[in-house]
C-alpha cells in the first residue's frame, strides 16, 4: 500500500523529532477518514483515503523523520514563477515571498541571479506549493500584482534575454 | 484623474496662469504649452503624458479610457519636436511621469493604482538605470508625484502613509535625508511641488513643510492651486519635464 502525506498547513517546525518518531506508520495507517485523527500538542494528522494531513510540518520532513519507505510525498498544489528586475533593492523579491507564506503556501527558490551592478537586473524563480489549488490561485494571484509571472514546470528556464547582465 | 468635486474654470485658468509665470518669470524656466483638446480636461495635467529620456518620449499607457485618448495628442506632440515614441508592451499600464520620478542616479516608480509594476521593468533597460517600484497603498495618492517629491540627488519630502511598508524601507535606505509631510498638508498635496534648482514651486497652505524646506535652504515659492486639487493634482502633475 502506498500513502500519499501532503500538508494542510505551512507552519514549520512544530513538532519535534522525537514527536515525528512516535507516530508509527501502523497508527498512521490506523486512522480511517477526517474525522479520525493523531494529536500531538497541538499539532494533528487526518487521512482521507490514502492522503495523510498534517497540520503543522512540511510533509517532506515528516517522511524523512518518520522513515516510511511506501509513503510518497506529493503537493497538493504547485506553480513556479519567476521574477526579474530589479527586484532586490526594491525589496520586491522580499515581499512576494513573505506573501506566499503569509497566503498559506510555501516556496523554494529554484534559481536566483544577483544583478552586478546597479543597473542590472535579476531574476528569481521559485515554486510555490499549497495545500489547495484555490489557495495557489490566491498566492499566484497576490504575487502577480508585484511582478511575478507563473510559469510552466516544463519550460521553466530562464529566457536568456532575463538573465540578469 | 477625478475627483467629485467641480473645477471652477475660470479660476483654474487663472491659477494656470499664476503657475507659468512663477515658472517662466521668477525662475526663468523654458515652458512649451501643449494645446487644450475638447472634450479632454485631464490633458492639463501633463506630467501623466510619459516620461522623457534624453531624446525619447516614453508613451504612458492610462489605465482609464478618459485619459487614454490624451496619448495621440501627447505622442503627436513629441514627435513633432522629433523625439523619438517608444511605446511599453500593452498589457501593462504606465503613466508616466506621474509614477517615475528620479532622485540622484536611482529612479523611483509608484505602482498598484495606476501604474504596473511590470511596466517599470522595460522602462529600465530603455533608460538602463535603477527603477525601485514602490507600492502606493492609498486612492488619494494615487501617484508617485502625489506623495513623494525629490529636491536633490539626497532629498526628498513624502507621504509615509501612502506607501507600504517595504516601499517605505526602501525610500530609507537609499535616500539619506527624508523629510515626512503630515497628513494635512499632503492631503493638499504638498507633495505634488515642482523642484527648480533651489527653488521649490507647490500649492499654497502648507505651513509646516514650507518652514521644513526653507530651513533645508530652499526659496519655497506658493501659489494656490486648489481647482487643480478638485480634480487631483497639483503644480507637479501640470508639468513633464522635457530637458
Amino acid at each position: 500500500v502506498e500513502y500519499f502525506l501532503a500538508s494542510a498547513k505551512t507552519s514549520f517546525h512544530r513538532w519535534g523529532s522525537d514527536d515525528l518518531r512516535s507516530i508509527r506508520p501502523l497508527r498512521l495507517a490506523a486512522l480511517t477518514d477526517l474525522s479520525e485523527q493523531l494529536i500531538l500538542g497541538d499539532s494533528f494528522v487526518k487521512r482521507k483515503e490514502n492522503f495523510f494531513f498534517t497540520s503543522t510540518i512540511p510533509a517532506s520532513t515528516a517522511i524523512c523523520l518518520l522513515g516510511l519507505s511506501t509513503v510518497k510525498f506529493i503537493s497538493m498544489a504547485r506553480r513556479v514563477v519567476e521574477i526579474s528586475g530589479h527586484i532586490i533593492d526594491s525589496l520586491l523579491l522580499a515581499k512576494i515571498l513573505d506573501l506566499i507564506v503569509s497566503l498559506g503556501a510555501e516556496f523554494k527558490i529554484l534559481e536566483v541571479r544577483i544583478g552586478q551592478r546597479r543597473a542590472d537586473r535579476s531574476y528569481a524563480r521559485i515554486q510555490i506549493d499549497a495545500p489547495t489549488p484555490e489557495i495557489l490561485a490566491q498566492v499566484v494571484a497576490k504575487i502577480g500584482e508585484h511582478g511575478a509571472l507563473p510559469v510552466t514546470i516544463d519550460d521553466a528556464v530562464a529566457p536568456e534575454n532575463a538573465r540578469a547582465r | 484623474m477625478s475627483r467629485s468635486r467641480q473645477s471652477d474654470r475660470g479660476r483654474a485658468g487663472a491659477q494656470w496662469e499664476a503657475l507659468r509665470r512663477i515658472l517662466s518669470l521668477e525662475l526663468g524656466i523654458s515652458l512649451e504649452v501643449v494645446d487644450a483638446e475638447s472634450g479632454l480636461p485631464d490633458m492639463v495635467f501633463t506630467a501623466n503624458a510619459g516620461v522623457v529620456w534624453k531624446n525619447k518620449f516614453i508613451a504612458s499607457r492610462f489605465r482609464h479610457d478618459v485619459r487614454q485618448r490624451e496619448a495621440p495628442f501627447f505622442e503627436a506632440w513629441f514627435r513633432q519636436h522629433n523625439f523619438e515614441i517608444v511605446h511599453l508592451p500593452p498589457e501593462y499600464y504606465f503613466e508616466g511621469e506621474g509614477d517615475l520620478l528620479r532622485c540622484g542616479e536611482v529612479w523611483f516608480a509608484g505602482y498598484h493604482i495606476r501604474s504596473d509594476v511590470l511596466a517599470h521593468q522595460r522602462a529600465a533597460e530603455i533608460i538602463e538605470k535603477e527603477i525601485l517600484s514602490l507600492e502606493l497603498t492609498s486612492d488619494w495618492f494615487y501617484h508617485l508625484d502625489t506623495c513623494f517629491c525629490p529636491l536633490s540627488d539626497h532629498q526628498a519630502i513624502f507621504f509615509p502613509a501612502a506607501f507600504d511598508s517595504y516601499a517605505r524601507k526602501v525610500l530609507e535606505n537609499n535616500i539619506p535625508d527624508l523629510i515626512a509631510v503630515s497628513t494635512a498638508e499632503a492631503e493638499r498635496f504638498a507633495c505634488n511641488a515642482i523642484v527648480a534648482g533651489n527653488s521649490v514651486v507647490m500649492n499654497s497652505e502648507c505651513p509646516t513643510i514650507r518652514s521644513d524646506l526653507q530651513r533645508a535652504g530652499f526659496r519655497v515659492l506658493e501659489t494656490p492651486l486648489d481647482e487643480f486639487i478638485k480634480a487631483g493634482g497639483s503644480a507637479k502633475c501640470l508639468v513633464l519635464t522635457i530637458g
